[in-house]
């Protein structure tokens, strides 16, 4: 069962896109980092999911219905920027959350402003961006939801409570909320993703399962002894994002089947052929740097 | 716990895998004794700080690979008796996986065989002096 | 959400209502200070003016102190004096709460992602800035009933025939003023959305030229279209003749027509504003 299901979504303003043709599930329990440069509408995804934008064309639904009012019972959003108002207290904030929803739970708030050493007496105007956005962090989490959507929810936290953010969202997650959120912090994502969604201008060009891309995302590498060559039909094989000839070295950035093109690779009789591992941050910037969206064409 | 694992999240190696690598090396070593109780996913997915999904497919894999049992309601427990794990074999498995590795490594700093050879002698003069069977 | 706009209102109801009580203890206070140390006014009018459409005491008794003035046995305090000083009161708390829908379109949907509708919430908001100008209207009240006793005079009070034309026309005016607030000012983005303020100098000058003939028809005929949605022309102005109080308006139609247009007007606007405020994007 899917919690969020995108599907198609376009949303233009004015003749800019912002994004285009996305689609996108997140399984029930399943934790999706979305990454992507600043611009590649990461925020707008968002803004479409929640009803504060109206999508141009396609859809968006979680739990199988379109976003309404009850959904956001159990659906707690903290939006990049701050979005409290900054005349009244943190702690008319936590009155305000007790009084709009079901299931706001008093002590867990009052655990977690503790935790990120909130005094509840603070006009929100008078805080560090980094406090605004942990109270808004804490109202989303003391309303125990069920599906939590975060956009940046690092921002402005120093590492300490980034940690401690990292750690709410997994906590939330082993009890079998669903999580999607938007980061800049990739070692964050790292950890607390199962899955990942790269956007680039408005498209999505990447996406899966954070452990099966760790495994099939490899760098194959050749060191020959004259100038590099490349073996006939590697530019063209739909598993190459890209390939590097430099000197000597022969280097294949591939999708999937590593070990297939590594033994193409020493058939050519090379000095020596390596399998690189990427990091998440390694595919990210290979993912971004194709001009290529995820239909499959090499550069 | 009388094991503590540590996984690297930046490492390109799929955190699953490095999660039942450590678990397989623990039981190997004795480390994690025979009958002994897991973490739970959720807990152990908090102590790492990592995606409990991923937690719960290594032990997946390691029950699939006949390491663990779980029995539902009591936990995760290292397999003992029949069909546990050889700890000896285990040890050679993993041996054999990091010795291999480091030979395909050095051939491809372009060493030569003969070189990775005597290399290899010199290491084993180091580590294991006193219980070579030769004289060099 | 009620907590916001409740809070909101509160801010403005008490901001605002301190000053209201300052400057009608500080009239009163200078009036009562004139009354018992003040020497023979040689100019026999004493004027008095309240709030909007105004209100004018004539006093053919030249050579009088206020003291004198005020001691003799015919003068009067009709309470519309006090009607039409809450109305004003009302009027301005409603174009300050005017654009309570508007301020919440730039918080990153914060008032959007609760387990509320908007029509719901904009309802809610709507209810809560009524009672707040409400009650604003009792505290002028009030306030006017405490002025008079420090002056002095609160015995002259009476409850005329029109006070209530005032009250209710009164509100009916800050009705529709807070709707046209709202309906213009809830699909706009907050940086856009101050209008409150530029509205009092529209509505005014549109006022003054209800009826001005020196541009030709087609200019007086247009104003005359424009100024049907001005709330200033429906107001109820008071003439006082000694004992007599009369009321008229700029727009010479009778009471129950206005307030039927200016509610009318203001539900709708509100109304409409809450159907709209649906299709703006955070």
């Amino acid at each position: 069962m899917n919690a969020i299901t995108i599907d198609r979504l376009t949303k233009h303003y004015g003749t800019q896109a912002a994004v285009e043709d996305l689609s996108l599930d997140v399984a029930e329990g399943s934790v999706c980092g979305l990454l992507g440069p600043n611009g590649a509408g990461k925020t707008t995804t968002f803004k479409c999911l929640l009803g504060l934008a109206h999508a141009t064309s396609g859809s968006v639904t979680v739990d199988g219905a379109p976003v309404t009012p009850a959904t956001f019972e159990t659906l707690a959003f903290v939006p990049e920027k701050s979005a409290l108002y900054e005349w009244m207290t943190v702690g008319d904030h936590f009155r305000l959350a007790r009084l709009a929803y079901k299931n706001y739970d008093p002590a867990r708030a009052a655990e977690l402003a503790a935790l990120f050493k909130l005094d509840s007496r603070k006009k929100i105007g008078r805080l560090s961006k980094g406090q605004q956005t942990a109270v808004a962090i804490v109202l989303a989490f003391a309303i125990r939801p069920r599906i939590l959507i975060l956009d940046e929810p690092a921002s402005g936290l120093d590492p300490i409570y980034q940690r401690v953010v990292l750690d709410l969202v997994i906590d939330a997650a082993a009890g079998g909320a669903t999580v999607l959120f938007s980061s800049h912090q990739i070692g964050q994502v790292e950890r607390a993703a199962d899955r990942i969604a790269i956007l680039k201008n408005g498209r999505l060009v990447l996406d899966g399962d954070l452990d099966t891309l760790k495994g099939d995302e490899k760098i194959v590498e050749a060191v020959f002894d004259g100038p590099a060559v490349a073996p006939n039909g590697l530019a063209s094989d739909a598993r190459v994002r890209r390939i590097e000839q430099n000197g000597r070295i022969l280097r294949a950035y591939v999708r999937s089947g590593s070990a297939e093109f590594a033994s193409r690779l020493e058939e050519l009789g090379p000095k020596a052929v390596s399998v690189y591992d990427l990091s998440l941050e390694d595919i990210f910037l290979g993912a971004v740097a194709d001009a290529a969206p995820a239909s499959g064409e090499a550069t | 716990m009388s094991a503590v694992f540590t996984v690297d999240p930046r490492s390109g190696v799929p955190l699953y895998l490095q999660l039942i690598e450590q678990v397989k090396r623990a039981v190997a070593l004795g480390t994690l004794a025979a009958g002994e109780q897991l973490p739970t996913v959720k807990a152990l997915a908090v102590d790492l700080t990592v995606n409990p999904n991923t937690v719960a497919r290594a032990y997946r894999e390691l029950e699939r690979d006949r390491v663990i049992e779980t029995s539902p309601g009591r936990g995760s427990f290292v397999r003992s008796g029949d069909g546990a794990l050889d700890g000896r074999r285990a040890i050679e498995d993993i041996g054999a996986s990091v010795l291999g590795g480091a030979v395909r490594e050095a051939r491809s700093l372009g060493l030569e065989r003969e070189a990775v050879s005597k290399i290899f002698e010199r290491a084993l003069e180091r580590w294991y002096a006193g219980s070579s069977p030769e004289d060099t | 959400m009620i907590l916001v706009e409740y809070l909101r209102a509160r801010h403005a109801f008490i901001a605002f209502g301190a000053i209201l009580a300052l400057i009608v203890l500080g009239i009163a206070l200078s009036v009562s200070y004139a009354v018992h140390f003040g020497h023979a006014v040689t100019n026999g009018d004493v004027s008095i003016s309240v709030g909007n459409g105004g209100a004018e005491v004539h006093r053919p008794a030249p050579h009088q102190s206020p003291s004198e003035a005020f001691g003799e046995a015919d003068f009067k305090v009709p309470l519309s004096i006090l009607c039409a000083f809450a109305a004003f009161a009302a009027l301005v708390l409603a174009t300050i709460l005017g654009t309570s829908l508007n301020s919440e379109n730039d918080r990153g949907g914060f008032a959007f992602t609760k387990p509320v509708s908007r029509e719901q919430l904009a309802l809610t908001y709507f209810a809560v800035d009524a009672v707040a100008v409400v009650a604003v209207f009792v505290l002028s009240v009030l306030l006017g009933f405490v002025g008079l006793w420090i002056v002095g005079i609160l015995g002259k009070l009476y409850v005329d025939a029109s006070a209530l034309e005032i009250a209710v026309t009164g509100l009916a005016e800050a009705l529709m003023w807070y709707g046209l607030l709202q309906v213009v000012s809830a699909p706009l983005r907050p940086r856009l959305g101050n209008l409150r303020g530029i509205s009092w100098p529209i509505f005014l000058g549109l006022a003054a030229m209800y009826g001005f003939t020196g541009f030709g028809p087609i200019f007086h005929d247009f104003v005359a279209a424009v100024d049907f949605l001005n709330p200033l022309v429906y107001d109820t102005s008071l003439h006082i003749e000694g004992p007599a109080v009369t009321t008229s308006s700029i727009v010479g139609l009778s009471e129950p027509v206005r307030l039927a247009i200016t509610s009318g007007i203001g539900i709708l606007g509100c109304g409409l504003a809450a159907l709209n405020w649906r299709r703006v994007e955070a």
